[in-house]
This record gives C-alpha cells, sequence and structure tokens, in this order.
C-alpha cells in the first residue's frame, strides 16, 4: 500500500510523510501539478496537508488538487490547509479565525478517523483562517473553545479533515489519526 | 524500529564504497553540534586520516566553545580550529535586518571554507545536513540515496558527503551515542550555525554580543538541571515603540517593542514586533501566565515575553534580556518550559549584574507562532 501526501509548501509535510512510514506503509510526497489520474493510480489514499496559501483566493494555484478531490472515490485526509480546502470545495464557509500552538479539542464524535481519541485531546494548531460553516453533506466531529469546526467526516465518501496538526509530536494521540486513515485506506 | 548500529554500519560502508579509489583528503567542519560531529565522526571512521576535522570559530559561540569542543572529540578525532571571528565581525558590524544578517553570515562561512579547503588542498567537504533539510524543498522523495552532491559556491568543484541526509535529529542521537561519541555531545542542545549572532536582535554591535555571551551562560548554568530541549539567553534594546502602556480588554497591559523577531503562523514566515507582559489586573493565578500568548493571538505581534524585573522600562538606554527554554522532540513545534517564578526571579538579578542590562523577561510563546530562535 502507498499513501501520496500532496505538497503544498507546509512544514510539517516531512513529518507527515514519517508519520505514515512509521504505520508500516509507503509514502510519497508529490506536487500540486500532478494530473488526477496519475494520483489514482499511484495511491491507495491521498492525504493533503498544510502551506501558506489561502482559501479561497488562492485556489488556482493548487494545482489539479481542487479538480481532483471532489471526483475520486479514494479516501482523503485533509490537515489545516487541507480541511479548509475541503471544506471550500463542498460548499462550506471560510473566515478569520486563528489559534497558534495548543489548543484543546474537544471529541464529539470519533467517526472511524478520530476513533481513540474521545473525549478531547491537547492539540497543535497553526492557522490564520478557519471553517465558519461546514459545508453540507460533513459531520463536524470536533471543536475547541476558539473555532467550532475542528474536525469533519463525509457522510457517504471515505473523505476525513482535521484544521489540528496530527503530525506534530506535541498533539496529543496524533498519531492515532494516521492509524485511522490506513486503517480507512486499507478497506 | 530504528537500529542505530546497524545504520551506523551502513553509513560508513556507504562512505567507503563511494570514495573507493579516490585518493582526494575531505575537510569536515564540526560546529560541536550534534549534526555536524556525528557526520565527522562517521566520515573519520570510514576514512581515518584522509579527513580533516576542523572547527571554524566564527565569534559567535558561546563561552569557551571551541576548546571545550575540542577536548570533547579528543579519543575520537584530532580537531584543528581555525579563528575568523574578526573576518565576521567586520562583515557584519551594524547590519540589523534579521535575513540580512543570515546571508552575510552564510557567505562569509562558505568563502572561509573555501579558503580552508584550498590551503588543504581537499576536493571533498562532510555537511550534516539530516532529513528535514531538504525534503520539503525537494518536493518529492526519491528512492535512490545519495550521499554525495555538488557545491557550485565554491572556487572549484567540490563534492559534498551528507552521511545523514536521511535521518531525523533524535535518530541522529542515537547513532552518536552508538558510535562512541561522549553523552555531553549527543545530548547537546542544538547551537544554530550562526550562533550567537541570531541571538543578538536587531543591529549588531559588539557589546550586544558581549552581553548575549554574559548571559547564555548564566541562564544555562540555572537552567540545565530541568534539562530543556533549548534553552539559552537572546538580548535587543530596551525600547519601545509608544511611550505608553497599551491594555486588553481582559486586564492585560503590554508594551510593544521596537525589536522585531521572526515568527511562523500558518506555515508563513513572520518578522514582527514583540510584546512586553507588564502587567495582569487582579492576582497573578487568575491567568496560567502560559497562555497568555494566546490573547494576542488575532495581533500580528511575534512573541509575548513576560517581564521579569524591572518593573519600569524603556528609556532606550540599555538591553533587554530574554530568557528562553523550550521543549521539543524534533524542533517541529516547541513548547515553553514550565519554570518556577521563584527561578526566573533567580536568573534576573544574576542578568541584572550584567553591566548594560536594563531589563529581563520570560519568552512564554511556543513553536508555533514564534520560532526557537529570535532571527
Amino acid at each position: 500500500m502507498k499513501v501520496g501526501i500532496v505538497n503544498f509548501g507546509g512544514q510539517y509535510n516531512h513529518l507527515i510523510y514519517r508519520r505514515v512510514l512509521e504505520q508500516g506503509v509507503e509514502a510519497e510526497l508529490f506536487g500540486p501539478e500532478v494530473p488526477a489520474e496519475d494520483i489514482d493510480r499511484s495511491y491507495d489514499c491521498v492525504i493533503v496537508s498544510g502551506g501558506p496559501q489561502n482559501i479561497p483566493e488562492d485556489i488556482a494555484r493548487m494545482g489539479t488538487i481542487p479538480r481532483y478531490i471532489p471526483n475520486t472515490y479514494k479516501p482523503i485526509l485533509g490537515i489545516c490547509l487541507g480541511h479548509q480546502l475541503i471544506s471550500y470545495l463542498y460548499g462550506g464557509e471560510i473566515g478569520l479565525g486563528s489559534e497558534f500552538g495548543v489548543s484543546i479539542v474537544y471529541v464529539d464524535h470519533e467517526d472511524h478517523i478520530l476513533r481513540g481519541l474521545k473525549p478531547k485531546i491537547r492539540a497543535w494548531e497553526s492557522h490564520n483562517r478557519s471553517v465558519i460553516n461546514p459545508p453540507r453533506n460533513f459531520d463536524v466531529l470536533a471543536r475547541s473553545d476558539k473555532i467550532r469546526v475542528q474536525a469533519l467526516a463525509h457522510r457517504r465518501k471515505p473523505i476525513y479533515t482535521v484544521q489540528f496538526h496530527p503530525e506534530v509530536t506535541h498533539t496529543e494521540k496524533g498519531d492515532l489519526v494516521f492509524k485511522n486513515f490506513i486503517a480507512i485506506c486499507r478497506r | 524500529m530504528f537500529d542505530p548500529r546497524e545504520a551506523a554500519r551502513k553509513i560508513i560502508e556507504d562512505i567507503r564504497d563511494t570514495l573507493k579509489g579516490v585518493d582526494d583528503c575531505i575537510v569536515a567542519a564540526v560546529s560541536g553540534g550534534v549534526d555536524s560531529t556525528t557526520a565527522s565522526a562517521l566520515t573519520y571512521l570510514a576514512l581515518g586520516d584522509r579527513v580533516h576535522p576542523i572547527f571554524i570559530d566564527t565569534g559567535f559561540m558561546r563561552k569557551n566553545e571551541p576548546q571545550l569542543v575540542r577536548e570533547l572529540l579528543r579519543d575520537i578525532m584530532p580537531l584543528e580550529i581555525y579563528n575568523y571571528s574578526e573576518r565576521f565581525y567586520s562583515e557584519l558590524l551594524n547590519k540589523d535586518d534579521a535575513e540580512v544578517k543570515r546571508k552575510i553570515f552564510r557567505e562569509v562561512f562558505y568563502r572561509v571554507l573555501d579558503e580552508v579547503l584550498a590551503r588543504l588542498e581537499c576536493g571533498y567537504m562532510v555537511q550534516g545536513t539530516i532529513a528535514p533539510d531538504w525534503i520539503e524543498t525537494l518536493g518529492g522523495i526519491k528512492t535512490q540515496h545519495n550521499i554525495i552532491g555538488d557545491l557550485n559556491i565554491f572556487r572549484r568543484r567540490v563534492k559534498v558527503i551528507e552521511p545523514l541526509r536521511n535521518l531525523y535529529k533524535d535518530q541522529v542521537r542515537l547513532i552518536a551515542r552508538e558510535i562512541g561519541l561522549p553523552e555531553k555531545i549527543w545530548r547537546r542542545q542544538p547551537f544554530p550555525g550562526p550562533g550567537l549572532l541570531i541571538r543578538t536582535v536587531g543591529r549588531f554591535e559588539l557589546d550586544k554580543l558581549n552581553i548575549v555571551r554574559e548571559a547564555t551562560d548564566i541562564v544555562e548554568e540555572i537552567l540545565r538541571e530541568y534539562s530543556p530541549s533549548q534553552y539559552f539567553a537572546a538580548a535587543w534594546e530596551d525600547a519601545y515603540l509608544d511611550n505608553s502602556i497599551a491594555s486588553l480588554d481582559s486586564g492585560i497591559e503590554y508594551r510593544v517593542f521596537k525589536a522585531r523577531a521572526t515568527g511562523v503562523r500558518g506555515d508563513s514566515r513572520v518578522y514582527s514586533h514583540m510584546v512586553l507582559v507588564t502587567g495582569l489586573s487582579g492576582s497573578h493565578d487568575l491567568y496560567d501566565l502560559y497562555s497568555l500568548y494566546k490573547r494576542f493571538e488575532d495581533k500580528p505581534y511575534s512573541r509575548s515575553i513576560l517581564n521579569i524585573a524591572p518593573s519600569e522600562h524603556g528609556d532606550g538606554q540599555g538591553y533587554f534580556i530574554s530568557i528562553r527554554s523550550v521543549d521539543t522532540v524534533d524542533f517541529m513545534t516547541a513548547e515553553v518550559t514550565r519554570i518556577d517564578m521563584g527561578v526566573l526571579e533567580e536568573i534576573s538579578e544574576r542578568l541584572l549584574r550584567i553591566k548594560g542590562v536594563a531589563g529581563v523577561g520570560f519568552d512564554i510563546t511556543p513553536k508555533p507562532p514564534a520560532t526557537i530562535e529570535y532571527e
């Protein structure tokens, strides 16, 4: 099995790469210009992670990914910027709302992706914007005191997103998010 | 699981394979940090006397650092010290922008290294590059592992050996221990290449650098028992943008330093003013001091410094010292070390005795939104 990690230039991308390897599966970082067919052919599932771009005005600079996401059946995990991008593509609303460093994230529904994280975790965040209104067809799984939408799951497709960074060592039980996602990829 | 013995054996074998049939010599620049020392030691173990381990004294080292590192490595490899501090000082004097300072430092460093390579007539050098240094910039993971690349900044072609390029810092520490480097090396807190230069915040002046060096010695001595991942002192002018004290709705009083520092917010670099939290209305324990920085989350400041002493600040005479101490595994994120207020006051008392020090504070900003270092 091989997990593809979209590289939008985020500083934690190599940590995501390392966390996936630690789960005992193959991983590869790839740039956002890779054609959609190649992504589907090369990887069993895809992680869309961070970068300095802003949603929605920088979507044009995000290559094939904004078109790839709604058109694939492969499992997808969006992290931080990926969370905001996926929310926006499915009709959610993005607005100002920043968090840096530690936040307490309350897990209301574990679904598949947050299995083992109830009732709350100390999570690390680094974002200037956030999801103000979740997209339709998604369930909100978690919240923090300041930001209402911390994690989302699509109701029918294997698409999951988190605003916090499960890949950094300071996030409690962050490795479980990867473990859960790999289990989803294996199904 | 990562096996340091096997990893070290493989790296040494790779270095020997790569240099089979080459009778050129190799310069290994050691800074005393874990990465460069381990990379150099592995190369020395692989090739022996063909390797020239050198230490370039940039003038931005801590007290007695070059001699201490040479002493620590005495049984591992012979270290030759080259003192180029005057060159670095004259190129950097009065420069104040963080990026400009870093660029000049790097340029001078490579020029100096070029001279040393020419003098020793070596065509190879060792670098302690580790995985996070290049994975992002390259954008893709290639499966072949290449321990040699070309460096074009030198007058002639120099080949670079990077034995650690597929490893992370915690793995490098395990290898360092495995090959017998002293605990003082493998446990060593990271010391950035430009050293005390980037803790001499803002305009580079020699008196400020000397204060940073003195202050670092004191902070290291007292905080050592907490074993933080990284701890040091930084200094900048005790001067503020505005003479008045501002306050937040929550009753937090603060002033904005003229000095700027780097930070990282949502994957973008920021370079902006720092805040000194001077007062809290009500009792201190109403607030968790360590989460005060979150009150400034929506403001454009790079970090929050908690005032320790004295209570009055800001005639612009003298320097402000910031105590920095963080805990981290991989240096990608960092949390501020929990330290008793009494200990911070003890440090601050000692720091205020250094001539030219006007105030002391404790940096309460994690990474993100701050970086561990200031510039």
